[in-house]
């Protein structure tokens, strides 16, 4: 749920049950007052019913009177009860179907001698519709208020957290190559202006951070190469001495070989750096026919030290890729056979299919061990038993996000599929 | 055979002679450019090994000074690995031939030979041992005369374990030779013992011309 979205609704809530709570004290009080207004009226015509009483001079003048007017009923005092205190009844009237709500008042008068009880009524009928029109011409405004209420609360604060998002947008944009260049910008709001000023501090501080890893990791292995270039050489002219006997020099066969391994280590980290510097120009026009033929060479012995086939179909004749940069296209290429060679078993079928834009590489293979996103990262090897370094995939999806291709693992029936995609 | 290292690394430099000079080479070290250049304008070298970072300069830039003097002397250029931007230009600017670093030194001497053999030796192409003939043009091998048939990997290791003849080559130096940095990832040696065993077979009529050096690799020799 989006923040805005989120202060909305509850306003909007808050609101609709202030409404819905309101509406029946509303009613009640209102219709309080009304009955209170109409007793009042009653009381005032039950005080002049006296001054009536002195016109009436005989039977016929009340029954006169009885006739005449609507609004009172006078009975005999010993055929009704009395009470005091204004009431509320319901009376059917003769030209209506439904009954209606009348307001009586009960009064004691003697006339003529004799005692009677006269009911002063009004209607209340005209209490009903005045209080439904009240009723809705309030509603209307509550209405009005409401929603000109949540609609200002959400542009107040659409405009209120701007700022926020813009700095979450500029978070999402951080590259941690490229520090936050612009300094962030004057805001009114104090929190929004530390938010931003400690991201920005952020930002720096961890780009410096990154930068001088990166740094040190090219350093250290640019310095490591001559030492153990050095060390190599001098294993390799110990190998020459006659006086050996066959146990120093299978040692000095293993220590060669483990100096070409921190070698290869070595140039692996340094050619990461060199990808993630930008040190190298894509500007070449290459065609990939050319360079699978040529890893499928260089790796053939490999491949044949397994007994395996590397199996390659070309979709066209040619397949030319521009702008992009030889050598790492190559190590991209050889890095993903290579991977896929030593993950297979003795006797396996490598497969590679090139087409106009992409290549895939399939080998057999049981389902990795390991997450598949953890696959790319550096170190992140399937099984300690292999050979290598575990740079070489790493390797792999720098050089294709270097040149904005598209690399991708399945795993389907079997097989071990790796696409990469250009264009 | 006069050779010049020009090297500032001068354990790298002196490892590279020590192992040349087994051969009939003579090797001279220069240690910065002026002295590269100093001893290359006074004296004329067979094979010149120039790195490219060189305190005072680029290698690069005595590799054109070189040229212009409309000198003859053979150039292997050593570089830092990958990058492809010095191997062009050292190509372009008329090397004999580019090295990355790391290397072998087998494979150093491998190319050094193969650069004085292009340049001196006026397209004499073939190299001799014994009864031995081997025709680097037409990649071709001969034991008195008659052909001996050999397969791709097999002509390109009697090629290397002969160039390098006398010295113990280790089965890594092969397995790069043949492969390239690949062969870090062999899981064995078994392949090269294989090819070799094919490749004795061959040359049985030679005798035993190539010798295991248990543990550590092979020797071409007498």
């Amino acid at each position: 749920m989006k923040l805005l979205h989120y202060t909305s609704y509850r306003y909007f809530l808050f609101t609709a049950l202030l409404t819905l709570i309101s509406i029946p004290i509303f009613y009640v009080s209102l219709s309080k007052v009304f009955v209170g207004s109409i007793d009042k009226d009653l009381r005032q015509q039950a005080r002049e019913i006296p001054t009536y009483m002195g016109a009436i001079k005989s039977e016929q003048d009340l029954a006169l009177w009885k006739a005449l007017d609507n609004d009172l009923n006078i009975v005999p005092a010993d055929s009704s009860d009395f009470s005091p205190k204004p009431f509320t009844i319901k009376k059917k009237l003769p030209f209506k179907d439904e009954s209606e709500d009348f307001r009586v008042l009960q009064k004691q008068v003697d006339i003529l001698g004799k005692k009677y009880i006269v009911d002063i009524e009004s209607s209340l009928i005209e209490k009903e519709d005045l209080i439904r029109t009240i009723l809705s011409i309030q509603l209307g405004i509550l209405f009005l208020l409401l929603s000109g209420a949540v609609l200002i609360n959400y542009f107040i604060n659409r405009k209120i957290w701007k700022p926020f998002y813009d700095c979450l947008y500029s978070l999402k944009q951080f590259n941690i190559e490229h520090a936050l260049t612009d300094e962030p910008k004057e805001l009114r709001i104090q929190e929004f202006e530390q938010l931003n000023q400690s991201i920005h501090v952020l930002s720096v501080r961890v780009h410096q951070a990154y930068f001088s890893q990166k740094e040190f990791i090219e350093n250290a292995s640019h310095e490591l190469q001559t030492p153990l270039t050095v060390l190599k050489f001098k294993l390799e002219l110990l190998l020459q001495d006659r006086q050996l006997t066959r146990e120093q020099g299978e040692l000095i066969a293993d220590m060669y070989r483990e100096i070409e391994q921190m070698q290869e280590l070595n140039n692996n980290l340094l050619l990461l750096s060199k990808i993630e510097n930008g040190q190298f120009v894509n500007s070449e026009t290459i065609n990939l026919v050319d360079i699978i033929e040529d890893v499928k060479d260089e790796l053939s012995l490999l491949a044949e030290s397994k007994l395996q086939h590397v199996k390659v179909r070309y979709k066209l004749k040619d397949i030319i890729l521009p702008s992009s940069n030889k050598i790492l296209l190559k190590v991209l290429i050889k890095n993903l056979l290579l991977n896929a060679i030593q993950y297979s078993a003795v006797e396996a079928d490598i497969w590679m299919y090139a087409a106009s834009g992409y290549l895939k590489v399939s080998n057999p293979g049981r389902p990795l061990e390991i997450p598949e996103e953890e696959m790319f990262k550096r170190f992140g090897r399937n099984s300690c038993s292999q050979k290598g370094n575990g740079l070489g995939l790493s390797i792999v999806k720098a050089i294709a996000q270097y040149n904005s291709y598209n690399i991708s693992y399945e795993y389907i029936s079997g097989l071990h599929n790796f696409k990469l995609q250009w264009n | 055979m006069k050779i010049l290292i020009v090297e500032d690394e001068i354990q790298l430099a002196k490892s590279i002679r020590q192992y040349l000079q087994r051969e009939s080479y003579l090797c001279e070290i220069a240690m910065n450019i002026e002295e590269g250049r100093k001893m290359m304008d006074n004296f004329t070298y067979d094979c010149i090994l120039l790195d490219i970072n060189l305190p005072g300069g680029s290698g690069l830039t005595l590799l054109k000074e070189l040229k212009l003097d409309k000198k003859m002397d053979g150039v292997i250029i050593i570089s830092a690995r990958n990058s492809v931007e010095d191997k062009i230009t050292s190509l372009k600017l008329g090397a004999d031939d580019y090295l990355s670093k790391p290397f072998h030194l087998a494979e150093l001497s491998a190319r050094i030979e193969a650069v004085i053999r292009r340049r001196y030796l006026n397209g004499e192409s073939e190299l001799f041992f014994q009864d031995l003939k081997i025709d680097t043009l037409a990649r071709m091998v001969f034991i008195r005369s008659e052909d001996v048939n050999l397969t791709k990997t097999e002509y390109e290791l009697l090629l290397f374990l002969f160039i390098n003849r006398g010295r113990v080559i280790t089965k890594n130096a092969i397995a790069e030779h043949l492969s390239g940095q690949s062969a870090m990832y062999l899981d064995n040696f078994d392949i090269i013992y294989a090819h070799v065993k094919n490749l004795k077979k061959k040359l049985l009529s030679m005798g035993n011309c190539i010798k295991t050096i248990y543990g550590t690799g092979y020797k071409f020799s007498e």
